[in-house]
């Protein structure tokens, strides 16, 4: 077969939704939406084209190593969207309504470029809702409240929801004097050591920075809980400050950094002045002294795994689990804030009528997503196998300063993907039966009847029902065996004599009996259903 | 972030010659086409031109085959179109242009010429940077200052997937076909991602490779159209005889045939001497033969008592030198050592790898 005459092939990783499938993906899509308008949500609908920046920004690795990114032809970053929420933040932040809190739903078609398992697409479908404007448990419970009522409502049995806090982490770190790239790597692989253990992250970050893990201070001397809040990890000695942002490593040039620049400077100059192209030798001079300072964040690193394969390991009921946590923090004297704010969701969940059962509590949960700084939750279906991620959602009181708004907003959400309920709904049995594509078939016995067949197919829709009219232009024997295979249970047939005394032949699929009927009676037709 | 990629016009291919059964597309310019060529001739492969501005040729014992000569690039993408049957192209291009094209089938992902590593490399003069994580955190600066980091580069797809995984997420790629070394200096980038060949290349235009920063450790590579392979098994036929080749070659090309002449009363003598060591026991044991010597009169037997015999062992080439030692110990001498051109199995194991690849099954 020549190259140009072969099919053309469905991309990658997405799918073909046919017949009873794509009925049961839009009634999925309803019953969602139903459940988020009443609660109050109205729908907003923002593009699939976005600006790359958009997720670059804020989005975290997880979203933008599998963003389908490109150039356009006017040469501007475009992307298709990976998610709905930074495209709902960014149309608040550039029409912020009147009166807060606002609060948004939308679905549609979102893409990664992800390796395509079963539940697994490169282009699917999330629903989901934004609460912009509101703070504090009453509105982290109000959110997962709505995700759990929206399953119920659908009738899904085995799901559970799993209770995390991204801010402890970040306590630890800010307490640690950690910012920039490296907070961010520990924020971002709170996951991932959740999923494959601190080993596989720390890994990670030696293959990122070998350096960091070389030389300096001897291994694992870093923070330990209770010699090290004093110590190594004063938030107050200034030493992780990053470079570039002003601050030299203790405000001051020592005499050893004085000898470093010097022999920067020659170095450069030796080189020949454009060596460095945009880079101006100060910020050579900075990095470099800010590089090799004594136990150049080795401690800090060490402290931080530390305490990520502890946070890791808290997970249960929230009774138990949330006890554990006060424990650990209590150790490493941290504000046990983020598990009141925890405890106070968890006790309103109850209080609102959730079932607390299917409630889990596991402090190593970081969605891998950047933009999180509150609550964040999962739901999970025990029939999906590795994929069995329903929902995922948090607070990101951040993102809006982060897309541009003067101030931080605090705001939370969450999105559902619609495959994945499919498919579980799918794997508790609760489907729909097939139905046909019409209530009834309307065919003309000769092609010199069409356009009176049209007229009464029109009729019929005018009373409520589903006509289609038969355009193939086939023998009636044939069109009778079509709509019976297509599932229809009333035909509607017209011939020359109906024509002339404005009536028409219905025929019962099922019975196999016919019956005459004036036009005008139409309304019969839909009393004769079974 | 991204850039315009330009997709080099496909040269147009000629009509189908009569008792064609399967095109091999040979690079024949740029830097793969000598060294691919040289390797072809290796494997008992010969590609013949009938003038040197053909764009097709032939291969010697190989009939029904129609070798198309173009470059790498256009190789690897009418393979994927299924234009040509199989061709030899780059790892570094497979990976670039058809990461994950289910038409395209690698039969060979380490022919072992062409090699070259795709890196990152930065000025010199940026003495703080030798790792990703520095670059991050430049990457980070420049986009504090309202400016974004410039990676020249010819592959943009995989520098895009490396450094988003390493998390830079903040750059603009500038794509660049030749000369990318140059781009610092000349300032129209900041750093790039280039194959690395030579040092001399890279001192000269002031760069160096960041230590964790190999993308890709590139060679040359045997791919197929995975539709056409699958389909006819006319075509598989050819390319088993030469999958088997090329897999004979190169599986010789580790292994030296030594030949040594013994004295020994019998041929068992020689086989227990040679097997009693790991170092002369060769691939399955040594052959054995008898060398029939002129008489010599001057130590008056009749050749019968203690005879000449001809020893053959495969060795690898690592073990050269201890088989050569053995052999002597056992009282080898006129030791003569020749390089194995093919070493064949039982059965191919790359083309039974292809069949399994495939989904088919026998032929």
């Amino acid at each position: 077969v020549s190259v140009e005459r072969r099919p053309v092939e469905r991309v990658r990783g997405t799918q073909d939704s046919w017949a009873i499938e794509a009925q049961q993906m839009a009634a999925i899509r309803r019953q969602l939406e139903d459940s988020f308008t009443s609660f109050g949500y109205s729908r907003i609908e923002v593009p699939v084209l976005e600006p790359a920046e958009l997720h670059l920004r804020k989005s975290g690795l997880e979203i933008i190593s599998k963003l389908y990114a490109f150039e356009d032809q006017g040469g501007r970053q475009l992307c298709l969207r990976p998610e709905l929420t930074a495209s709902v933040v960014r149309a608040f932040v550039a029409q912020p309504p009147a009166r807060l809190p606002v609060r948004l739903f939308s679905t549609g078609p979102v893409f990664r470029y992800e390796r395509p398992s079963k539940g697994r697409y490169r282009q699917f479908t999330q629903s989901g809702v934004e609460l912009i404007g509101a703070e504090g448990a009453v509105a982290d419970a109000e959110v997962v409240f709505l995700a759990m009522h929206a399953l119920d409502q659908l009738g899904l049995r085995a799901y559970s929801v799993t209770l995390g806090h991204v801010g402890i982490l970040g306590q630890l770190l800010a307490k640690l004097g950690m910012s920039g790239r490296l907070r961010t790597f520990f924020v971002e692989n709170l996951e991932e050591a959740r999923r494959r253990g601190v080993a596989a992250v720390r890994r990670r970050l030696e293959d990122l920075d070998p350096e960091l893990f070389e030389e300096h201070a001897p291994p694992f001397d870093g923070l330990t809980p209770q010699a090290g809040a004093a110590s190594t990890v004063s938030p107050h000695s200034g030493s992780e400050t990053e470079p570039g942002r002003g601050v030299s490593a203790n405000g001051s040039a020592t005499a050893s950094e004085q000898q470093v620049s010097t022999v920067v400077s020659g170095l450069l100059a030796a080189m020949g002045g454009e060596a460095l192209g945009r880079r101006s030798e100060a910020e050579v001079v900075e990095r470099l002294i800010w590089k090799r300072r004594p136990s150049a964040g080795r401690a800090t690193v060490e402290g931080a795994f530390t305490f990520m394969q502890r946070l890791a390991a808290i997970r249960g009921a929230p009774v138990e689990a949330l006890a554990n946590g006060r424990d650990l923090l209590a150790e490493y004297k941290l504000d046990d804030a983020p598990l009141r704010a925890l405890q106070h969701t968890v006790d309103l969940l109850g209080e609102f009528g959730a079932d607390l059962g299917r409630v889990e509590v596991d402090l190593g949960l970081g969605r891998g997503l950047q933009y999180y700084t509150g609550t964040v939750f999962e739901i999970d279906h025990g029939g999906l196998g590795s994929e069995s991620q329903l929902c995922g959602g948090g607070r990101y009181d951040d993102l809006s300063r982060s897309l541009g708004a003067r101030q931080a907003l605090p705001a939370l959400g969450f999105a559902f993907g619609v495959e994945r309920i499919r498919l579980a709904l799918e794997s508790e049995g609760v489907t729909d039966e097939a139905v046909a594509p019409a209530d009834v078939m309307v065919v003309a016995a000769s092609p010199e009847q069409i356009a009176y067949a049209a007229q009464v197919a029109q009729r019929v829709r005018q009373t409520g029902l589903r006509a289609q009219l038969d355009v193939a232009g086939r023998p009636l024997r044939s069109a009778l065996a079509f709509a019976d295979r297509e599932g229809f249970r009333q035909v509607v047939i017209v011939g020359e004599a109906e024509q002339r005394t404005g009536t028409l032949r219905i025929r019962d699929m099922a019975g196999g009996g016919e019956r005459a009927l004036n036009l005008a009676d139409l309304d019969q037709l839909g009393a004769s259903q079974p | 972030m991204t850039a315009t990629r330009s997709r080099p016009a496909p040269v147009a291919l000629p009509g189908v010659k009569q008792g064609e059964v399967l095109r091999f597309g040979v690079p024949s310019k740029g830097r793969n086409a000598e060294p691919a060529h040289q390797f072809l001739d290796a494997c008992g492969l010969r590609v013949r031109k009938d003038s040197e501005r053909q764009l097709t040729a032939t291969i010697g014992g190989l009939p029904g085959v129609t070798v198309v000569l173009q470059r790498s690039e256009d190789i690897l993408i009418q393979v994927a179109d299924g234009r040509i049957d199989i061709g030899i192209t780059g790892l570094d291009i497979l990976r670039e242009r058809a990461g994950e094209r289910e038409e395209t089938i690698v039969l060979y992902d380490d022919l072992g010429f062409s090699r070259a590593d795709l890196v990152v490399e930065v000025p010199d003069s940026w003495v703080d940077v030798s790792t990703l994580a520095d670059l991050a955190d430049v990457a980070a600066s420049m986009r504090e200052q309202g400016e974004s980091l410039r990676v020249a580069t010819s592959f943009p797809n995989l520098t895009r997937r490396f450094f988003y995984e390493k998390g830079i997420s903040h750059f603009s790629l500038v794509h660049a076909e030749g000369g990318i070394e140059a781009a610092p200096a000349m300032g129209f980038a900041d750093i790039t991602v280039d194959l690395a060949t030579t040092g001399v290349t890279l001192r000269e235009n002031h760069l160096k490779v960041l230590r964790n920063g190999t993308i890709l450790r590139s060679q040359s590579c045997l791919v197929g159209n995975r539709r056409a392979l699958a389909e006819s098994r006319e075509k598989r036929e050819v390319v088993r005889r030469i999958v088997e080749l090329i897999e004979a070659h190169l599986r010789a090309r580790a292994y030296y045939s030594v030949t040594a002449n013994l004295k020994a009363a019998s041929e068992q003598d020689v086989a227990d001497a040679l097997l009693a060591s790991p170092a002369t026991r060769g691939q399955r044991g040594p052959t054995v033969a008898r060398v029939y010597t002129m008489p010599d009169p001057s130590d008056g037997s009749d050749g019968r008592a203690a005879a000449w015999f001809a020893a053959t062992i495969i060795v690898d080439a690592l073990s050269l030198q201890d088989a050569v030692d053995h052999l002597r110990a056992a009282g080898g001498s006129g030791m003569s050592v020749v390089p194995v051109k093919y070493l064949f199995d039982e059965r191919s194991q790359r083309y039974e790898q292809l069949l399994a690849a495939l989904g088919v099954k026998g032929g």
